[in-house]
Protein backbone atom coordinates (compact mmCIF):
# COMPACT_ATOMS: atom_id res chain seq x y z
CA UNK A 1 0.00 0.00 0.00
CA UNK A 2 1.21 3.73 -0.71
CA UNK A 3 2.21 5.72 2.20
CA UNK A 4 3.61 8.45 0.29
CA UNK A 5 3.64 12.08 1.69
CA UNK A 6 6.37 13.75 -0.01
CA UNK A 7 3.95 14.12 -3.18
CA UNK A 8 0.84 15.08 -1.45
CA UNK A 9 -0.62 11.58 -0.37
CA UNK A 10 -1.21 10.56 3.13
CA UNK A 11 -2.46 7.42 4.53
CA UNK A 12 -6.32 8.91 3.58
CA UNK A 13 -4.79 8.10 -0.09
CA UNK A 14 -4.06 4.81 0.13
CA UNK A 15 -4.61 2.76 -2.88
CA UNK A 16 -7.69 0.26 -2.06
CA UNK A 17 -8.84 -2.42 -3.94
CA UNK A 18 -11.29 -4.82 -3.26
CA UNK A 19 -11.63 -7.79 -5.59
CA UNK A 20 -15.26 -9.66 -5.11
CA UNK A 21 -15.55 -13.21 -6.85
CA UNK A 22 -18.36 -13.60 -9.25
CA UNK A 23 -18.73 -9.37 -10.24
CA UNK A 24 -17.49 -7.19 -12.67
CA UNK A 25 -14.77 -4.70 -11.87
CA UNK A 26 -15.37 -1.33 -11.83
CA UNK A 27 -12.33 1.75 -10.73
CA UNK A 28 -13.10 4.52 -9.12
CA UNK A 29 -10.43 6.94 -9.07
CA UNK A 30 -10.23 9.61 -5.93
CA UNK A 31 -6.86 11.60 -5.71
CA UNK A 32 -5.10 9.33 -7.46
CA UNK A 33 -5.83 6.50 -5.00
CA UNK A 34 -8.03 3.25 -6.23
CA UNK A 35 -10.53 1.45 -4.34
CA UNK A 36 -13.51 -0.75 -5.19
CA UNK A 37 -16.94 -1.62 -5.03
CA UNK A 38 -19.76 -3.93 -6.43
CA UNK A 39 -20.95 -3.29 -9.78
CA UNK A 40 -24.32 -2.31 -8.26
CA UNK A 41 -23.00 0.44 -5.63
CA UNK A 42 -19.64 1.68 -7.69
CA UNK A 43 -19.85 4.93 -7.52
CA UNK A 44 -17.11 7.96 -8.43
CA UNK A 45 -17.27 10.05 -5.69
CA UNK A 46 -18.14 14.14 -6.39
CA UNK A 47 -16.04 15.51 -8.95
CA UNK A 48 -14.16 11.75 -9.71
CA UNK A 49 -15.01 9.67 -12.76
CA UNK A 50 -15.33 5.85 -13.24
CA UNK A 51 -13.94 4.07 -16.45
CA UNK A 52 -14.24 0.06 -17.36
CA UNK A 53 -11.59 -2.29 -18.25
CA UNK A 54 -12.94 -5.30 -20.78
CA UNK A 55 -10.24 -7.85 -21.33
CA UNK A 56 -9.88 -11.03 -23.96
CA UNK A 57 -13.09 -10.88 -26.16
CA UNK A 58 -11.54 -13.53 -28.21
CA UNK A 59 -13.99 -12.35 -31.00
CA UNK A 60 -14.21 -15.24 -33.40
CA UNK A 61 -13.77 -17.59 -30.76
CA UNK A 62 -16.40 -20.56 -31.27
CA UNK A 63 -15.26 -23.68 -29.54
CA UNK A 64 -16.42 -25.80 -26.30
CA UNK A 65 -15.01 -23.51 -24.24
CA UNK A 66 -17.82 -21.09 -25.48
CA UNK A 67 -19.20 -21.44 -28.52
CA UNK A 68 -20.81 -18.01 -28.83
CA UNK A 69 -18.31 -15.10 -27.55
CA UNK A 70 -20.36 -12.72 -29.31
CA UNK A 71 -23.15 -13.41 -26.87
CA UNK A 72 -21.00 -13.00 -23.97
CA UNK A 73 -19.32 -9.96 -25.18
CA UNK A 74 -22.98 -8.62 -25.47
CA UNK A 75 -23.99 -9.60 -22.03
CA UNK A 76 -20.54 -7.51 -20.72
CA UNK A 77 -21.75 -4.90 -22.72
CA UNK A 78 -25.45 -5.00 -21.05
CA UNK A 79 -23.48 -5.24 -17.43
CA UNK A 80 -21.85 -1.78 -18.37
CA UNK A 81 -25.19 -0.05 -19.67
CA UNK A 82 -26.81 -1.45 -16.53
CA UNK A 83 -23.70 0.87 -14.56
CA UNK A 84 -25.78 3.14 -12.21
CA UNK A 85 -22.86 5.47 -12.40
CA UNK A 86 -22.26 5.93 -16.30
CA UNK A 87 -18.05 5.09 -17.10
CA UNK A 88 -16.43 8.02 -18.87
CA UNK A 89 -14.47 6.01 -20.58
CA UNK A 90 -13.46 1.86 -21.63
CA UNK A 91 -10.13 0.59 -21.82
CA UNK A 92 -9.71 -2.48 -23.31
CA UNK A 93 -6.89 -4.85 -22.22
CA UNK A 94 -6.38 -6.87 -25.78
CA UNK A 95 -7.11 -10.21 -27.21
CA UNK A 96 -10.32 -8.33 -29.10
CA UNK A 97 -10.36 -10.43 -31.56
CA UNK A 98 -9.50 -14.38 -31.55
CA UNK A 99 -7.57 -14.79 -35.12
CA UNK A 100 -6.81 -10.98 -36.19
CA UNK A 101 -9.35 -10.81 -38.75
CA UNK A 102 -10.64 -7.49 -39.82
CA UNK A 103 -14.50 -8.80 -39.90
CA UNK A 104 -13.90 -10.05 -36.30
CA UNK A 105 -12.26 -6.49 -34.84
CA UNK A 106 -15.53 -5.36 -36.89
CA UNK A 107 -17.85 -7.43 -35.23
CA UNK A 108 -16.08 -6.40 -31.65
CA UNK A 109 -15.90 -3.03 -32.61
CA UNK A 110 -19.57 -3.04 -33.34
CA UNK A 111 -20.81 -4.67 -30.17
CA UNK A 112 -18.24 -2.60 -27.82
CA UNK A 113 -20.24 0.52 -29.64
CA UNK A 114 -23.45 -0.10 -27.57
CA UNK A 115 -21.35 0.98 -24.84
CA UNK A 116 -21.20 4.40 -26.29
CA UNK A 117 -17.78 5.22 -24.55
CA UNK A 118 -14.69 6.26 -25.55
CA UNK A 119 -12.67 3.19 -25.61
CA UNK A 120 -9.13 3.30 -25.64
CA UNK A 121 -7.46 -0.21 -26.98
CA UNK A 122 -4.07 -2.34 -25.89
CA UNK A 123 -3.91 -5.38 -28.46
CA UNK A 124 -3.26 -8.72 -27.20
CA UNK A 125 -0.98 -11.36 -28.49
CA UNK A 126 -4.12 -13.03 -30.82
CA UNK A 127 -4.49 -9.22 -32.20
CA UNK A 128 -1.23 -8.96 -33.59
CA UNK A 129 0.18 -12.61 -34.91
CA UNK A 130 2.56 -11.18 -37.55
CA UNK A 131 3.75 -8.07 -39.39
CA UNK A 132 0.80 -7.47 -41.57
CA UNK A 133 -1.61 -7.87 -38.66
CA UNK A 134 0.42 -5.54 -36.63
CA UNK A 135 0.21 -2.99 -39.38
CA UNK A 136 -3.61 -3.32 -39.51
CA UNK A 137 -3.83 -3.02 -35.88
CA UNK A 138 -2.22 0.26 -35.61
CA UNK A 139 -3.53 1.27 -38.71
CA UNK A 140 -6.97 0.69 -36.61
CA UNK A 141 -6.55 1.07 -33.65
CA UNK A 142 -3.00 3.06 -33.47
CA UNK A 143 -4.26 6.95 -34.33
CA UNK A 144 -2.25 9.18 -31.89
CA UNK A 145 -0.12 6.31 -30.76
CA UNK A 146 3.33 6.41 -30.97
CA UNK A 147 5.70 3.62 -32.50
CA UNK A 148 4.21 0.23 -32.26
CA UNK A 149 1.11 1.60 -30.34
CA UNK A 150 1.96 2.64 -27.30
CA UNK A 151 0.29 5.92 -25.86
CA UNK A 152 -0.32 7.76 -22.83
CA UNK A 153 -3.42 10.68 -21.97
CA UNK A 154 -4.81 12.37 -19.33
CA UNK A 155 -8.46 12.31 -17.56
CA UNK A 156 -9.63 14.05 -14.32
CA UNK A 157 -5.90 14.44 -13.03
CA UNK A 158 -4.90 10.63 -13.61
CA UNK A 159 -2.23 9.93 -16.31
CA UNK A 160 -2.78 6.57 -18.06
CA UNK A 161 -0.19 4.74 -20.28
CA UNK A 162 -1.24 1.54 -22.51
CA UNK A 163 1.86 -0.47 -23.45
CA UNK A 164 2.15 -3.13 -25.84
CA UNK A 165 3.82 -5.93 -24.78
CA UNK A 166 2.72 -8.72 -27.32
CA UNK A 167 5.10 -7.57 -30.23
CA UNK A 168 7.94 -9.66 -29.39
CA UNK A 169 7.34 -12.24 -27.27
CA UNK A 170 10.57 -14.32 -25.20
CA UNK A 171 10.62 -17.63 -23.73
CA UNK A 172 7.34 -19.54 -23.35
CA UNK A 173 5.41 -16.42 -24.88
CA UNK A 174 6.09 -14.19 -22.04
CA UNK A 175 5.50 -10.61 -23.01
CA UNK A 176 7.94 -7.85 -24.00
CA UNK A 177 8.09 -3.97 -23.94
CA UNK A 178 11.63 -3.50 -25.82
CA UNK A 179 14.33 -0.86 -25.39
CA UNK A 180 12.38 1.94 -28.15
CA UNK A 181 9.14 1.65 -25.92
CA UNK A 182 10.89 1.68 -22.74
CA UNK A 183 12.95 5.00 -23.83
CA UNK A 184 9.26 6.45 -24.27
CA UNK A 185 8.06 5.30 -20.87
CA UNK A 186 10.51 6.89 -19.51
CA UNK A 187 10.30 10.09 -21.50
CA UNK A 188 6.86 10.37 -20.95
CA UNK A 189 6.50 10.02 -17.20
CA UNK A 190 9.64 12.55 -16.90
CA UNK A 191 7.05 15.48 -16.41
CA UNK A 192 4.67 14.27 -13.92
CA UNK A 193 4.86 14.62 -9.97
CA UNK A 194 5.32 11.98 -8.01
CA UNK A 195 1.91 12.43 -6.28
CA UNK A 196 -0.09 11.92 -10.24
CA UNK A 197 -1.55 8.52 -9.86
CA UNK A 198 -0.55 6.58 -12.56
CA UNK A 199 -2.69 3.32 -14.33
CA UNK A 200 -0.77 1.44 -17.05
CA UNK A 201 -2.14 -0.93 -18.91
CA UNK A 202 -1.82 -3.54 -21.37
CA UNK A 203 -2.20 -7.03 -22.22
CA UNK A 204 0.03 -9.75 -20.60
CA UNK A 205 1.08 -9.42 -17.07
CA UNK A 206 3.74 -6.63 -15.75
CA UNK A 207 4.45 -8.92 -13.40
CA UNK A 208 5.43 -12.73 -12.97
CA UNK A 209 2.42 -14.72 -12.53
CA UNK A 210 3.64 -17.99 -14.62
CA UNK A 211 6.78 -17.50 -16.23
CA UNK A 212 6.48 -21.31 -17.40
CA UNK A 213 3.04 -19.99 -19.19
CA UNK A 214 4.78 -17.18 -20.47
CA UNK A 215 2.46 -14.88 -18.20
CA UNK A 216 4.71 -12.11 -17.22
CA UNK A 217 6.68 -9.62 -18.84
CA UNK A 218 10.29 -10.19 -19.70
CA UNK A 219 11.67 -6.13 -19.25
CA UNK A 220 9.00 -5.49 -16.83
CA UNK A 221 11.46 -4.48 -13.94
CA UNK A 222 12.62 -1.65 -15.64
CA UNK A 223 9.41 -0.17 -16.48
CA UNK A 224 8.10 -0.53 -13.21
CA UNK A 225 11.46 1.40 -12.19
CA UNK A 226 9.99 4.52 -13.59
CA UNK A 227 7.10 4.05 -12.10
CA UNK A 228 8.65 3.59 -8.29
CA UNK A 229 8.34 7.21 -7.49
CA UNK A 230 4.96 7.57 -8.00
CA UNK A 231 2.88 7.28 -5.00
CA UNK A 232 0.24 5.55 -6.83
CA UNK A 233 0.39 3.28 -9.56
CA UNK A 234 -2.48 0.58 -10.93
CA UNK A 235 -1.17 -1.60 -13.03
CA UNK A 236 -4.32 -3.41 -15.27
CA UNK A 237 -3.87 -6.62 -17.31
CA UNK A 238 -5.39 -9.17 -19.35
CA UNK A 239 -4.26 -12.27 -20.62
CA UNK A 240 -4.99 -14.59 -18.04
CA UNK A 241 -8.39 -14.39 -17.78
CA UNK A 242 -8.95 -14.35 -14.23
CA UNK A 243 -8.01 -12.40 -11.34
CA UNK A 244 -5.59 -11.87 -9.79
CA UNK A 245 -3.98 -9.01 -7.36
CA UNK A 246 -0.68 -8.33 -5.64
CA UNK A 247 0.34 -5.40 -3.99
CA UNK A 248 4.26 -4.38 -4.21
CA UNK A 249 5.29 -0.55 -2.53
CA UNK A 250 3.28 2.15 -4.52
CA UNK A 251 2.30 -0.15 -7.45
CA UNK A 252 -1.17 -2.57 -7.09
CA UNK A 253 -1.37 -5.29 -9.75
CA UNK A 254 -4.85 -6.32 -11.31
CA UNK A 255 -5.38 -9.10 -13.86
CA UNK A 256 -8.91 -8.94 -15.33
CA UNK A 257 -11.89 -11.99 -16.59
CA UNK A 258 -12.37 -12.66 -20.03
CA UNK A 259 -15.81 -11.93 -21.53
CA UNK A 260 -15.08 -15.01 -23.65
CA UNK A 261 -13.51 -18.01 -21.91
CA UNK A 262 -11.99 -18.50 -18.64
CA UNK A 263 -8.37 -20.23 -18.22
CA UNK A 264 -6.84 -22.68 -15.47
CA UNK A 265 -5.01 -21.55 -12.48
CA UNK A 266 -1.01 -21.46 -12.95
CA UNK A 267 -0.46 -25.42 -11.64
CA UNK A 268 -3.54 -26.51 -12.04
CA UNK A 269 -3.03 -27.80 -15.41
CA UNK A 270 -1.09 -29.19 -17.86
CA UNK A 271 -0.82 -25.97 -19.77
CA UNK A 272 -2.84 -22.83 -20.22
CA UNK A 273 -5.58 -22.43 -22.70
CA UNK A 274 -9.54 -22.28 -22.59
CA UNK A 275 -10.66 -24.01 -19.64
CA UNK A 276 -14.30 -26.14 -19.99
CA UNK A 277 -16.24 -25.20 -17.07
CA UNK A 278 -19.72 -27.34 -15.94
CA UNK A 279 -22.69 -26.13 -18.91
CA UNK A 280 -24.55 -23.50 -17.68
CA UNK A 281 -21.26 -21.95 -15.52
CA UNK A 282 -19.65 -20.41 -17.69
CA UNK A 283 -20.64 -16.48 -17.13
CA UNK A 284 -19.71 -16.98 -13.50
CA UNK A 285 -16.36 -16.81 -15.10
CA UNK A 286 -16.52 -13.91 -17.18
CA UNK A 287 -16.43 -10.55 -16.05
CA UNK A 288 -15.71 -6.86 -16.90
CA UNK A 289 -14.21 -3.88 -14.07
CA UNK A 290 -15.56 -1.27 -13.01
CA UNK A 291 -12.50 1.28 -11.75
CA UNK A 292 -13.75 4.58 -9.91
CA UNK A 293 -11.54 7.93 -8.86
CA UNK A 294 -12.72 10.26 -6.77
CA UNK A 295 -10.40 13.36 -5.49
CA UNK A 296 -12.12 13.33 -2.00
CA UNK A 297 -11.59 10.59 -0.27
CA UNK A 298 -8.81 9.97 -2.25
CA UNK A 299 -9.71 6.50 -3.27
CA UNK A 300 -9.41 3.98 -6.72
CA UNK A 301 -12.44 1.49 -6.34
CA UNK A 302 -12.25 -1.39 -8.15
CA UNK A 303 -14.96 -3.60 -8.87
CA UNK A 304 -14.85 -6.71 -10.53
CA UNK A 305 -18.50 -8.50 -11.95
CA UNK A 306 -18.93 -11.53 -13.43
CA UNK A 307 -21.29 -12.10 -16.43
CA UNK A 308 -24.31 -13.94 -14.80
CA UNK B 1 16.99 -26.64 -39.51
CA UNK B 2 19.35 -29.00 -39.00
CA UNK B 3 18.45 -32.79 -38.64
CA UNK B 4 16.95 -32.94 -35.16
CA UNK B 5 17.87 -35.93 -33.40
CA UNK B 6 15.91 -37.92 -30.50
CA UNK B 7 16.06 -40.38 -27.87
CA UNK B 8 14.63 -43.81 -28.96
CA UNK B 9 11.51 -45.44 -27.27
CA UNK B 10 12.08 -47.10 -24.19
CA UNK B 11 11.50 -50.57 -24.18
CA UNK B 12 7.90 -51.74 -23.17
CA UNK B 13 9.46 -53.60 -20.12
CA UNK B 14 11.93 -50.28 -19.19
CA UNK B 15 8.26 -48.15 -19.72
CA UNK B 16 6.65 -50.26 -17.24
CA UNK B 17 9.48 -50.17 -14.28
CA UNK B 18 11.75 -47.61 -14.64
CA UNK B 19 10.49 -44.81 -16.78
CA UNK B 20 14.20 -44.24 -17.66
CA UNK B 21 15.78 -44.20 -21.32
CA UNK B 22 15.75 -46.99 -22.56
CA UNK B 23 18.83 -49.62 -22.58
CA UNK B 24 19.33 -51.87 -25.50
CA UNK B 25 17.15 -55.08 -25.11
CA UNK B 26 18.99 -58.03 -25.73
CA UNK B 27 16.81 -58.24 -28.75
CA UNK B 28 17.62 -55.23 -29.75
CA UNK B 29 21.09 -56.63 -29.52
CA UNK B 30 20.74 -59.44 -31.53
CA UNK B 31 19.43 -57.93 -34.73
CA UNK B 32 22.33 -55.49 -34.65
CA UNK B 33 24.92 -57.80 -33.99
CA UNK B 34 27.83 -58.14 -36.69
CA UNK B 35 27.03 -60.61 -39.13
CA UNK B 36 30.99 -61.43 -39.69
CA UNK B 37 30.22 -64.52 -37.25
CA UNK B 38 28.35 -65.97 -40.50
CA UNK B 39 31.18 -67.10 -41.99
CA UNK B 40 31.23 -71.11 -40.46
CA UNK B 41 32.95 -74.12 -40.88
CA UNK B 42 31.54 -76.54 -38.07
CA UNK B 43 28.69 -77.49 -38.81
CA UNK B 44 27.02 -76.98 -34.90
CA UNK B 45 28.40 -73.86 -35.96
CA UNK B 46 26.42 -73.30 -39.40
CA UNK B 47 23.51 -74.93 -36.87
CA UNK B 48 23.14 -71.95 -34.52
CA UNK B 49 23.85 -69.09 -37.02
CA UNK B 50 21.25 -70.77 -38.69
CA UNK B 51 19.17 -70.55 -34.79
CA UNK B 52 20.35 -66.96 -35.00
CA UNK B 53 18.95 -66.52 -38.20
CA UNK B 54 15.04 -67.95 -37.24
CA UNK B 55 15.46 -65.87 -33.92
CA UNK B 56 16.51 -62.71 -35.67
CA UNK B 57 13.60 -63.14 -38.33
CA UNK B 58 11.17 -64.13 -35.28
CA UNK B 59 12.12 -60.71 -33.56
CA UNK B 60 11.32 -58.83 -36.68
CA UNK B 61 8.24 -60.34 -36.95
CA UNK B 62 7.63 -60.05 -33.19
CA UNK B 63 8.21 -56.27 -33.51
CA UNK B 64 6.18 -55.58 -36.64
CA UNK B 65 2.99 -57.18 -34.74
CA UNK B 66 3.98 -54.88 -32.01
CA UNK B 67 4.18 -52.12 -34.62
CA UNK B 68 0.55 -52.96 -35.68
CA UNK B 69 -0.64 -53.97 -33.07
CA UNK B 70 -0.25 -50.39 -31.41
CA UNK B 71 -1.79 -48.99 -34.72
CA UNK B 72 -4.97 -50.41 -34.46
CA UNK B 73 -4.88 -50.63 -30.55
CA UNK B 74 -4.62 -46.34 -30.56
CA UNK B 75 -0.99 -46.31 -29.18
CA UNK B 76 2.21 -44.70 -30.52
CA UNK B 77 5.64 -44.33 -28.72
CA UNK B 78 6.89 -40.58 -28.49
CA UNK B 79 9.24 -39.92 -26.50
CA UNK B 80 9.60 -43.42 -25.26
CA UNK B 81 6.09 -43.88 -24.09
CA UNK B 82 2.95 -45.22 -24.96
CA UNK B 83 -0.12 -42.26 -25.71
CA UNK B 84 -3.61 -42.76 -24.91
CA UNK B 85 -5.45 -40.98 -27.27
CA UNK B 86 -8.59 -40.54 -25.16
CA UNK B 87 -6.66 -38.50 -22.61
CA UNK B 88 -4.90 -36.28 -25.48
CA UNK B 89 -8.54 -35.74 -26.56
CA UNK B 90 -9.11 -34.11 -23.32
CA UNK B 91 -5.87 -32.48 -23.22
CA UNK B 92 -6.48 -30.78 -26.55
CA UNK B 93 -8.82 -28.75 -25.08
CA UNK B 94 -5.99 -26.58 -24.15
CA UNK B 95 -4.52 -26.39 -27.89
CA UNK B 96 -7.65 -24.90 -28.74
CA UNK B 97 -6.87 -21.38 -28.07
CA UNK B 98 -5.12 -21.32 -30.87
CA UNK B 99 -5.94 -24.60 -33.31
CA UNK B 100 -9.01 -26.77 -34.56
CA UNK B 101 -9.19 -29.53 -36.02
CA UNK B 102 -11.26 -28.67 -39.39
CA UNK B 103 -10.55 -24.61 -39.56
CA UNK B 104 -7.16 -22.46 -39.74
CA UNK B 105 -7.14 -20.71 -36.71
CA UNK B 106 -4.13 -18.78 -34.88
CA UNK B 107 -2.35 -21.75 -35.73
CA UNK B 108 -3.13 -24.26 -38.57
CA UNK B 109 -5.98 -26.77 -38.69
CA UNK B 110 -4.99 -30.07 -37.32
CA UNK B 111 -6.61 -32.95 -39.16
CA UNK B 112 -4.38 -35.18 -41.16
CA UNK B 113 -1.38 -33.69 -39.32
CA UNK B 114 0.04 -36.67 -38.47
CA UNK B 115 2.25 -37.78 -41.22
CA UNK B 116 2.20 -34.10 -43.31
CA UNK B 117 5.14 -31.96 -43.56
CA UNK B 118 5.04 -28.96 -41.63
CA UNK B 119 4.24 -25.53 -43.26
CA UNK B 120 2.44 -27.26 -46.49
CA UNK B 121 -1.02 -25.99 -46.38
CA UNK B 122 -2.07 -23.96 -48.78
CA UNK B 123 -4.15 -21.76 -46.97
CA UNK B 124 -2.28 -21.12 -43.93
CA UNK B 125 0.11 -18.51 -43.79
CA UNK B 126 3.45 -19.92 -41.68
CA UNK B 127 6.00 -18.37 -40.22
CA UNK B 128 9.30 -18.48 -42.35
CA UNK B 129 10.88 -20.54 -40.11
CA UNK B 130 8.54 -23.07 -39.75
CA UNK B 131 8.77 -23.34 -43.58
CA UNK B 132 12.60 -23.61 -43.43
CA UNK B 133 12.14 -26.40 -41.25
CA UNK B 134 11.81 -28.98 -43.24
CA UNK B 135 10.20 -31.82 -41.08
CA UNK B 136 7.45 -34.09 -41.66
CA UNK B 137 5.13 -34.74 -38.14
CA UNK B 138 5.05 -38.10 -36.69
CA UNK B 139 6.05 -39.28 -32.53
CA UNK B 140 9.41 -37.90 -32.80
CA UNK B 141 9.13 -34.30 -34.27
CA UNK B 142 5.55 -33.66 -32.84
CA UNK B 143 7.28 -34.70 -29.30
CA UNK B 144 9.87 -32.47 -29.41
CA UNK B 145 7.84 -29.69 -30.94
CA UNK B 146 5.54 -29.97 -28.37
CA UNK B 147 8.91 -30.00 -25.81
CA UNK B 148 9.73 -26.50 -27.25
CA UNK B 149 8.79 -24.87 -30.85
CA UNK B 150 11.10 -22.47 -30.47
CA UNK B 151 14.02 -24.60 -30.08
CA UNK B 152 12.64 -27.10 -33.17
CA UNK B 153 12.41 -23.35 -35.32
CA UNK B 154 13.66 -20.48 -33.73
CA UNK B 155 10.93 -17.60 -34.96
CA UNK B 156 8.27 -20.31 -35.14
CA UNK B 157 4.64 -18.55 -33.85
CA UNK B 158 4.05 -21.54 -31.46
CA UNK B 159 5.41 -20.40 -27.74
CA UNK B 160 2.80 -23.38 -26.33
CA UNK B 161 4.69 -26.45 -24.92
CA UNK B 162 3.60 -29.25 -22.54
CA UNK B 163 6.52 -30.22 -20.17
CA UNK B 164 5.11 -33.37 -19.12
CA UNK B 165 6.47 -36.23 -21.96
CA UNK B 166 3.21 -38.31 -20.71
CA UNK B 167 1.13 -35.20 -21.92
CA UNK B 168 2.95 -34.64 -25.21
CA UNK B 169 2.51 -38.66 -26.36
CA UNK B 170 -1.01 -38.88 -25.20
CA UNK B 171 -1.54 -35.36 -27.21
CA UNK B 172 0.47 -37.03 -30.18
CA UNK B 173 -1.75 -40.54 -30.43
CA UNK B 174 -5.06 -38.33 -30.30
CA UNK B 175 -4.00 -36.39 -33.38
CA UNK B 176 -2.20 -39.74 -35.01
CA UNK B 177 -5.62 -41.55 -34.35
CA UNK B 178 -8.57 -39.35 -33.93
CA UNK B 179 -7.36 -36.20 -36.08
CA UNK B 180 -7.36 -38.21 -39.11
Amino acid sequence: MAHYHEGGLDRRQTLKCMLWAGTGVVWTVAGGVPSSRLIGSAKAAEGGFSFVQMSDCHIGFAKPANPDAHATLNVAIDKVLAMPDRPAFMIHTGDISHTAKANEFDDAQQMIARAKLDVHYSPGEHDILDPKTRDAYLERFGKGATGGGWYSFDQGGVHFVSLNNVVDLKKNGLGSLGAEQLEWLEGDLKGKSNSTPIVVFCHIPLWMIAPEWGWGTEDSAQALGYLSRFGSVTVLNGHIHQLMQKVEGNVTFHTARSTAFPQPAPGTAPAPGPKLVPAGELRKWLGVRKVAYSPTPTNLAVTDSDLS
Amino acid sequence: MSVLRFAEPLSREARRETGRPPQPSRERDLLTRPRARTRVEDPHERSADASLRRREKYVAAVMLAGAISAALTGTVWAGGLTGDAARGETLYQVCTDCHSLDKNDVGPRHRGVFGRKAASLPDYDYSDALKSANIVWNEETLDKWLTDPQAVAPGAKMFFHLDNPQDRADVIAYLKERAK
